[in-house]
């Protein structure tokens, strides 16, 4: 009889449990964020691209995104919680619920837009090319060559530009950017392609390369993506986002983070991230 | 059979194991005992050619043993182990078999029909498809006989038989070397069995403390047991005997 | 005869029984376990072709390297093995210490030392070579203490038996120390391919097409993790439980050297 009486109950908090899944908020304090916790937000990004989303000496996250993402907390009084997730985990964790919001330099385009909302546009980025200096390619137009092979990282927006256009190249896709670096200093690949940042980051750290700005390339804006069911939580960071721009946000977190970076994508005359926001 | 083992030494390191050991006979049965250490399966493997001796001769009528010609001497004598000689991984008749085909160049279907026959005639048959693991233990023992005897070798050697086996086994075992004699093998045998040794075997060594202390025919030294060694041995042994 | 009969049914029929049982108790936990997190899945990836094609690709690249992996590796572990017992110190170092760094390190760590470093250092470039080398150093320090186990396992009277029924040293290799090796050796064998077909799955990392690759890739343009994991999962399935039942009939089949 007892067991039965559990069961049942399980069934019950099991039945429940599904119907506040659907992210309706469950308290009507008007100020309060549309989360699946009251009062928490979850946000998901990827610890592994400094500095946008990176972790300090001590392990905590620090970067762009992490403070966009305590501003947003911030204005709804909420308290603010970061899931490192690898990256393509990053959709599947906001299509469970298991974050509210993913935060983490991701670009929006029609593929991801089929499954997630994003919200407005916050930044743009464009696409460059690592590549060895004595390599194959040296200008953007050597991507038209026969037998060339690409590394590109899962998930990244760099394969749907290369799958759309430039099917001569056979890619090799790996799951971290430092093995894509790798491959091409070892010749193993003729070219990574990326964001800017990465790219000069990365030929700091190795001589004899080079980066290659992809001009036919249109920039892509990021977004936060949100889940398809909770669009009074997109609703909310658009109105915050505009506020936050509004306020020159974006230009404070530049000085922090992106000074230097600033100045060496103005020297290569390469788009700024938050022009338009600026 | 003419036995020559000439001043027959042996070590295991460092200790004297066989100490200056002379036998000379023509024997057809020969039983040996003695305490255990005292040397006796280590004579009996030296005799059989597993086991090379530090100094000393092993003749066997016209076959001498020696090193380099080890191999030849040993397949003309057949040896029993006290337990784990069978093949594990062989049936009873493969056990046979195999040696008769692979060591002796028998035809297969010749060494099968020699190894069934004698399985036949020792009641094992049945058991001829049978693992040594699912055998009894007086079973594998007197398939190891079959199987040392299947070649016809000049002598049969073994090796306490039956030490690690219940009485009634022992008995089965003990008969069947007995109808072996009585089929005219020659044999050694190291066994604890004195009955057996008394009644089966005509001639008898007594090992002790690595040395040949006495030898004769077994019928007078069981009657007569002339040195205080024997004597000593004789009387532990029979103090829980009918 | 009745009797008999029903008894026999009787078993059958609670074992099937009991079979279901599991069946539903597993199948039940998956999937309130996807209705609480809100997971729904959706196979219609499935119906492009591209995705199917890639994915029988990939099966097929992971059955060849496991197979390549299976013969090296035995190749490696069995001259280990000789090494381990060999005369010449030299070489007996030399064994132990390979093993020891094998075994004690993760296969992951290995992979890239390998491929980038190592691989890079002596030319060995194609993908598919290199992730065989690697597979099998890795599975072949495994294999060679599962033989070492073997070799010292064997009774030494069984070969003190096969000199005394007058068998040469060659003769006691083919007809009694091998055999039994063997036996002793096929079931946990069997078991280590196992092994090497799950292990295999993380070449991925050096985005050799096998089968884990593939579903990486599928899924990161999918954006289906649950459904692409799920499919791998009964993929690498289909190839390990008959491998499974392969060890259990050979340990079966040897039981008879115990």
């Amino acid at each position: 009889m007892n067991t039965k009486i559990i069961k049942g109950l399980v069934l019950v908090c099991g039945i429940a449990g599904l119907s506040s899944c659907g992210g309706e908020t469950t308290s009507e304090v008007a100020n309060s964020l549309s989360t699946k916790t009251n009062g928490v937000l979850k946000v998901g990004m990827e610890l592994a691209y400094p500095p946008f989303e990176t972790k300090d000496e001590n392990g905590d996250p620090t970067g762009v995104s992490p403070d966009l993402a305590q501003a947003f907390a911030d204005e709804y009084d909420a308290e603010l919680e970061i899931e490192n997730i690898a990256w393509d985990g990053l959709i599947p964790s906001l299509q469970t619920n298991k974050v509210d919001v993913v935060i983490s330099s991701m670009s929006i385009n029609e593929e991801r837009a089929q499954v997630v909302n994003f919200s407005d546009s916050y930044a743009h980025s464009t696409l460059s090319l690592f590549v060895r200096t004595d390599g194959k390619i040296k200008t953007e137009d050597d991507l038209d060559q026969d037998g060339l092979v690409g590394a590109v990282r899962l998930g990244n927006i760099g394969y749907y530009y290369l799958e759309e256009n430039y099917t001569n190249i056979a890619l090799t896709k790996l799951d971290n950017v430092a093995s894509c670096v790798t491959e091409v200093m070892q010749g193993k690949a003729d070219f990574f392609i990326y964001d800017p940042l990465t790219c000069f980051d990365n030929q700091e750290l190795n001589e004899g390369s080079s980066v290659i700005s992809l001009t036919k390339y249109e920039s892509q804006p990021w977004g936060a993506a949100f889940n398809k069911e909770n669009p009074d939580l997109l609703a909310q960071f658009n109105t915050f986002l505009a506020k936050f721009i509004a306020e020159d946000g974006f230009a404070a977190i530049t000085d922090k983070y992106l000074s230097d970076e600033k100045a060496e994508f103005e020297a290569a005359g390469i788009e700024w991230f938050f022009d338009e926001a600026e | 059979m003419q036995i020559n083992i000439k001043n027959l030494n042996m070590t295991f390191d460092d200790q004297i194991v066989l100490d200056n050991v002379n036998y000379s006979q023509d024997i057809k049965t020969l039983a040996i005992i003695g305490s255990s250490g005292g040397g006796k399966s280590t004579l009996l493997r030296i005799v059989a050619g597993l086991l090379t001796p530090i100094s000393g001769s092993v003749k066997l009528d016209d076959l001498t043993f020696e090193k380099n010609n080890a191999v030849n001497y040993r397949r003309q004598l057949g040896y029993v182990f006290q337990n784990g000689g069978l093949f594990s991984h062989m049936t009873a008749l493969k056990n046979i078999t195999m040696p008769l085909i692979k060591v002796h160049d028998y035809d297969p279907k010749e060494a099968e029909k020699t190894a069934e026959g004698l399985l036949k005639r020792f009641n094992l048959y049945e058991e001829r498809n049978k693992y040594p693991a699912e055998l009894s233990g007086g079973e594998r023992q007197r398939i190891a006989i079959i199987r040392a005897i299947a070649s016809k070798p000049r002598l049969l050697l073994l090796d306490e038989p039956t030490s690690a086996l219940d009485p009634i086994y022992t008995n089965e075992v003990l008969n069947l070397v007995n109808e072996l004699r009585e089929d005219g093998v020659h044999f050694i045998i190291v066994t604890h069995e004195l009955g057996f040794a008394k009644k089966a075997c005509e001639d008898l060594i007594f090992v002790d403390n690595s040395k040949i202390v006495e030898c004769g025919k077994s019928k007078d030294i069981f009657a007569n047991p002339k040195t205080p060694e024997l004597k000593n041995f004789l009387a532990h042994v029979l103090e829980w005997n009918a | 005869m009745i009797k008999i009969k029903n008894k026999r049914m009787r078993n059958i029929l609670l074992s099937i029984l009991n079979a279901a049982l599991v069946a539903v108790v597993i199948i039940g936990f998956i999937w309130v376990s996807l209705l609480l997190s809100n997971t729904a899945l959706n196979f219609t990836y499935l119906s492009t072709a591209a995705y199917r094609n890639n994915l029988w690709g990939g099966f097929l690249m992971t059955v060849g390297i496991s197979l390549a992996s299976l013969a090296l590796s035995l190749i490696i572990g069995i001259i280990t093995a000789l090494f381990k017992i060999s005369k010449v110190k030299f070489l007996r170092y030399f064994a132990t210490v390979y093993v020891e760094f094998i075994r004690g390190t993760p296969l992951i760590m290995q992979i890239f030392l390998f491929y980038y470093i190592i691989g890079t250092a002596w030319g060995i470039d194609q993908k598919f070579v290199a992730g065989v080398l690697i597979l099998s150093i890795f599975e072949g320090a495994y294999i060679a203490e599962i033989l070492r186990g073997s070799i010292l396992s064997l009774d030494s009277t069984q070969i003190e038996a096969a000199k005394a029924v007058g068998l040469t040293k060659s003769q006691t290799l083919k007809y009694v120390t091998l055999p039994q090796l063997t036996a002793r050796t096929l079931p946990s064998l069997t078991g280590q391919f196992s092994s090497i077909v799950k292990d295999s799955s993380l070449l991925s990392l050096i985005a050799l097409t096998e089968l884990t690759q593939v579903t990486r890739e599928i899924s990161a343009n999918t954006f289906l993790l649950f459904e692409n994991y799920l499919l791998l999962g009964v993929l690498y399935l289909l190839l390990t439980l008959p491998i499974s039942m392969l060890s259990k009939y050979f340990e079966k089949r040897y039981s008879y050297a115990n």
